[in-house]
């Protein structure tokens, strides 16, 4: 009886939920037949749908015999694949949501299955077709935007560049911008993506991407993400049946060179400059190029001139009308004040370079008072001026004079030594020297001599010899001219060769000292160069055995203090000088001269810093105290910044071919970027301070719970070859304006420091920046896998390089972010 | 009589064995027959500075494919323009799939053996989820190692969740 009763029970339970389930079926199942219109015309007059929830379902059909796509039904797993416009679009029956390329959205209602029959949401035609569509008296409407966007392209071309979007028909449009993310939007009323959503990765340094969106159905918008604002043209034309809208950026002046040797100077820019105009401003004394519609991209906007002519030169941005995106830059040349009478002849002749016409030259022309003067300066001895065709034709016109001129061939760098120059002469001839410390150059004149090739130079990999030129100074002069980093001594010695006479200069680095130091008496010797940083200060101190007379002083481009110590010799061991830390970029110690003996102490400096002297004017110990570069305007003040080094403890990260460590080089560099950040005032706080494994959650973790500013791991690379090398830098696949801007700005100022292969800003997921929730990059140095970065990462030089590539990418991007240091 | 059928039948039922035996040996030489067939496979390995993924194509059998496709990668590429992607002693353990999600289960020598960084990671990571994606059953790769899930592979990419194919590195 028991088991009876279970059983009704069961029955009565089972025909109970069959009626709930009967009931629901019937409140989802409201079939009704429609009309279906597309643009106005009847397609089909009874066209049976469903309405569950308040949502308009259609037959699956109708895609393919109305609106003729290619629809396949796979029956096995409810799914439905449709291709349209190169898009693989899958919807389930059952599920909320589709898939189009790998992207899910969301659909108000399920798709459904009746039987044989499948209905999908008619929302679906809107959000993948952006068909606009309405429901109203029996009546289905569906009806496309009128204007179609059939590409949006990006050229470059040595004309310039521009966005390019092609429609159907005359568009309307807006143009809004945004500052963070730094965004420009194209807004294109009544008008329909016809190839669907698409991105366009550009990554110039200006535009980070363009990516094609339809917010509503009849408002297609086209978004530029931007690393920096942009100033553009825009216009709209029409070529063949279709229409244009052409968003132009203004060309961008990058580089600006001043040539003493050809006397011009040459405007770099990214496409042909040809709007510009030049006058003179009377009140100051100079000479204006403005070019209309232009953006200034130089990082060094001012130059002081070796010239007679011209005090120094400046690039400024001018934006006169910021609300259209106008603006101008201008070339502003300051005219000394002896050749203000001669005004009326001082000119620029402009034209663009004929290879390249993205250069455009400015040839000054000189006022003969001026040339005068000019050429008989010494610097102007490198000009074109005095010589060229003239001479030759002078020479032949007399065989006699050519004749009794001696032959300099050619001037060579002396083979496995680049210090030494060699110069072939088929005569004995000695030269006069002449050493010049303000630009730290050496003329050699060589009297009685011609030089065929006239113009010559050797541009060298030898770090402290920069430039070597020859050129013939006059009818008679061959002049030699050594561009150094800064004065060495030299020796010059003679000896005969087979094609005549060798002259050779041999330029004495420091440590390479061909007089025997050890053999100097009277001598004081140097013990120890040290740094010592602390609470923010920078110390210095230089050890000697015995007091001594010395001079500090401070130069800039590049900023650096030097030390020059007199009686002193320059033979210490590399390990007795400290390694370059804080706001030391590098120590340098040398003979500066060896009659008298003075040795040069150079330390570079990161950025411009005061110093002071705290030891007595003779003295056995050089005590030297940097100022904090703290001040109240620093832009890195009170920012707090996390230093994630990567790896550690266990985790060894990679390792190069010589047992190099990336935990170990990671965290040199952070320690060395986070005495930087510090002594700029900024808080630091570093994932790990010592080789010990930390989860990348927790410093992910630690980086949310500060709420800091931003977030920088630093890492340094691995591939199986070793032939692969190069910095990159990561940053979310999702990241937008600021992280983007960190993650470039830190790249750029890496791939300047270091100088090696840039290999970009890269996006991927990787964990620690997946899971921070401020700005977080993840930078890769170079290649430990690679033999030579190895060795790199393997100094304290490099590490010291890479900490300040860093730090001057941070540098950046606070000073754009919140000083708005935007043109 | 009746002896005689008794052994009428027992030797029937003897001829009858020995023909299932004689079956049961040669159905599974059929068997491998059938396993010996192959299809062509894309596989994706490093290009360009180990900044994108180019295909080789290669026949590999389909008995067993998930494993033979992680065998090939593990050889490496024939085209000198084309670097490895995992370590050579890399095994698939198992593998299991489960609505478009494919789980891939590797031996401690596809985490212990690789060479680390970023780069070296991503190449890795995306030559197995490309090549597996080429199938229309695999949407997405699941990596564990031994059995166990992985935060990531060697401190880089995370593997918490399955990972989708990225495309924006291939090269044709």
């Amino acid at each position: 009886m028991i088991v009876n009763k279970r059983i009704v029970l069961l029955i009565s339970l089972i025909i109970l939920l069959c009626y709930i389930f009967s009931f629901s079926v019937i409140a989802e199942g409201m079939v009704e037949e429609v009309e279906l219109l597309v643009e106005g015309e009847t397609v089909v007059s009874d066209l049976v749908v469903k309405e569950i929830d308040d949502n308009l379902l259609i037959p699956l059909h109708i895609l393919e015999d109305v609106f003729e796509l290619e629809v396949e039904w796979r029956e096995l797993i409810n799914t439905i694949n449709i291709s349209y416009a190169e898009q693989e679009i899958r919807l389930r029956v059952g599920e909320k949501q589709f898939e189009i390329d790998n992207e899910i959205r969301g659909l108000k209602t399920a798709v459904h299955k009746e039987g044989e029959q499948i209905f999908i949401p008619v929302q679906f035609l809107t959000e993948v077709f952006n068909y606009r569509v309405e429901f109203n008296s029996g009546n289905l409407e569906v009806t496309e935007a009128s204007i179609e966007i059939k590409e949006v392209s990006y050229e470059e071309t040595e004309f310039g560049e521009k966005l390019m979007i092609k429609l159907s028909d005359k568009p309307e449009y807006d143009i809004q911008s945004t500052n963070s993310p730094e965004q420009l939007m194209i807004d294109i009323y009544d008008s329909r993506l016809s190839e669907g959503r698409s991105n366009l990765s550009i990554n110039n340094g200006m535009i980070f991407q363009v990516r094609s969106r339809q917010p509503e159905v009849d408002r297609s918008r086209i978004i530029l993400d931007l690393y920096q604002p942009l100033r553009y043209n825009i216009d709209t034309y029409s070529k063949n049946d279709s229409y244009y809208l052409s968003f132009k950026v203004n060309p961008r002046i990058i580089d600006f060179e001043y040539k003493p040797q050809r006397d011009n100077f040459v405007l770099v820019a990214t496409e042909a400059l040809t709007d510009y105009q030049q006058y003179y401003l009377e009140e100051d004394n100079k000479l204006v190029v403005e070019f209309a519609d232009a953006l200034l991209d130089v990082a060094e906007n001012k130059f002081f001139l070796d010239d007679r002519l011209f005090k120094e030169v400046r690039l400024s941005q001018h934006n006169e009308n910021t609300e259209e995106g106008s603006s101008s830059v201008k070339l502003v040349f300051k005219l000394n004040e002896e050749f203000e009478e001669l005004k009326e002849d001082i000119k620029l002749d402009i034209y663009s370079d004929e290879e390249s016409p993205q250069r455009l030259v400015l040839s000054p022309k000189r006022p003969e008072k001026a040339t005068d003067d000019f050429a008989e300066e010494l610097v102007a001895a490198e000009s074109e001026q005095p010589i060229e065709d003239e001479l030759f034709e002078q020479a032949e016109e007399s065989n006699v004079q050519a004749d009794e001129l001696v032959e300099l061939y050619e001037v060579i760098l002396a083979e496995d030594q680049e210090d030494i120059i060699q110069i072939k002469t088929d005569q004995q001839i000695a030269p006069f020297i002449v050493p010049l410390e303000e630009n730290s150059r050496l003329v050699l004149d060589f009297p009685g001599t011609i030089f065929r090739p006239v113009k010559e130079s050797l541009t060298l990999e030898e770090e402290f010899i920069k430039e070597v030129r020859i050129a013939q100074f006059n009818k008679e002069i061959t002049r030699v001219v050594v561009e150094l980093e800064e004065l060495v001594n030299y020796e010059v010695m003679q000896k005969e060769i087979e094609e005549g006479y060798l002259t050779e200069l041999s330029l004495n680095k420091s440590g390479e000292q061909s007089v025997d130091l050890e053999s100097i008496e009277d001598k004081i010797d140097l013990s120890g160069v040290d740094i010592f940083t602390e609470e923010g200060f920078t110390n210095l101190q230089i050890d000697l055995d015995s007091a001594v007379n010395y001079e500090v002083r401070g130069f800039e481009h590049p900023d650096r203090l030097v030390v020059d110590i007199m009686g002193a010799v320059a033979d210490l061991d590399s390990d007795k000088i400290a390694e370059a830390e804080g706001l030391i970029e590098e120590v340098r110690v040398s003979q500066f001269t060896i009659n008298p003996l003075v040795t040069r102490v150079v330390f570079d400096l990161v950025e411009p810093v005061a110093h002071q002297v705290m030891s007595e004017m003779k003295t056995e110990q050089i005590e030297l105290k940097l100022e904090s570069s703290v001040d109240e305007d620093s832009i890195l003040k009170d920012r707090l910044i996390v230093v994630d080094a990567g790896h550690g403890g266990a985790d060894p990260g990679a390792i190069g071919p010589t047992g190099v460590t990336e935990k170990a080089v990671a965290l040199k560099i952070s320690q060395k970027l986070e005495q930087l950040l510090t002594e700029s005032g900024a808080q630091v706080k570093m994932t790990r301070e010592a080789d010990y494994y930390v989860s990348l959650g927790s410093r992910a973790e630690l980086a949310n719970r500060l709420e800091a500013d931003v977030f920088v791991s630093v890492h340094a690379n691995s591939y199986r070859s070793n032939n692969i090398s190069g910095t990159e830098t990561y940053v979310h696949p999702d990241a937008h304006g600021n992280a983007l801007l960190l993650a470039k700005s830190i790249q750029d100022s890496l791939v300047q420091e270091l100088g090696l292969i840039d290999r970009g800003v890269k996006m991927d997921q990787l964990f620690v920046l997946n899971e921070t929730d401020m700005p977080s990059v993840l930078t890769e140095v170079a290649f430990l896998s690679n033999v030579e970065e190895e060795k790199l990462l393997a100094t304290s030089e490099f590490r010291q390089e890479a900490a300040i590539g860093i730090y001057n990418g941070l540098l950046n991007y606070f000073n754009q972010v919140f000083e708005g240091g935007r043109n | 009589m009746k002896g005689q059928r008794k052994y009428l039948f027992i030797l029937i039922g003897f001829l009858l064995a020995l023909g299932l035996i004689y079956l049961s040996l040669t159905l599974p030489v059929e068997e491998s027959k059938v396993a010996e067939e192959t299809k062509v496979v894309k596989l994706y390995f490093s290009y360009d500075q180990a900044q994108s993924l180019k295909v080789e194509e290669r026949e590999i059998g389909t008995k067993d494919l998930y494993q033979n496709i992680i065998e090939e990668l593990s050889k490496g590429p024939t085209q000198e323009e084309l670097g490895a992607t995992i370590p050579a002693e890399t095994e698939l353990l198992a593998w299991d799939l489960n609505g478009g999600e494919l789980s891939l289960d590797f031996n401690a020598k596809f985490q212990t053996d690789h060479p680390g960084g970023s780069a070296g990671e991503i190449m890795t990571i995306y030559s197995i989820v490309n090549t597996m994606a080429q199938f229309e059953e695999v949407e997405r790769v699941f990596f564990l190692v031994e059995g166990e899930k992985v935060e990531t592979l060697v401190g880089h990419i995370t593997l918490e969740e399955a990972v989708l194919p990225n495309y924006d590195l291939v090269v044709e």
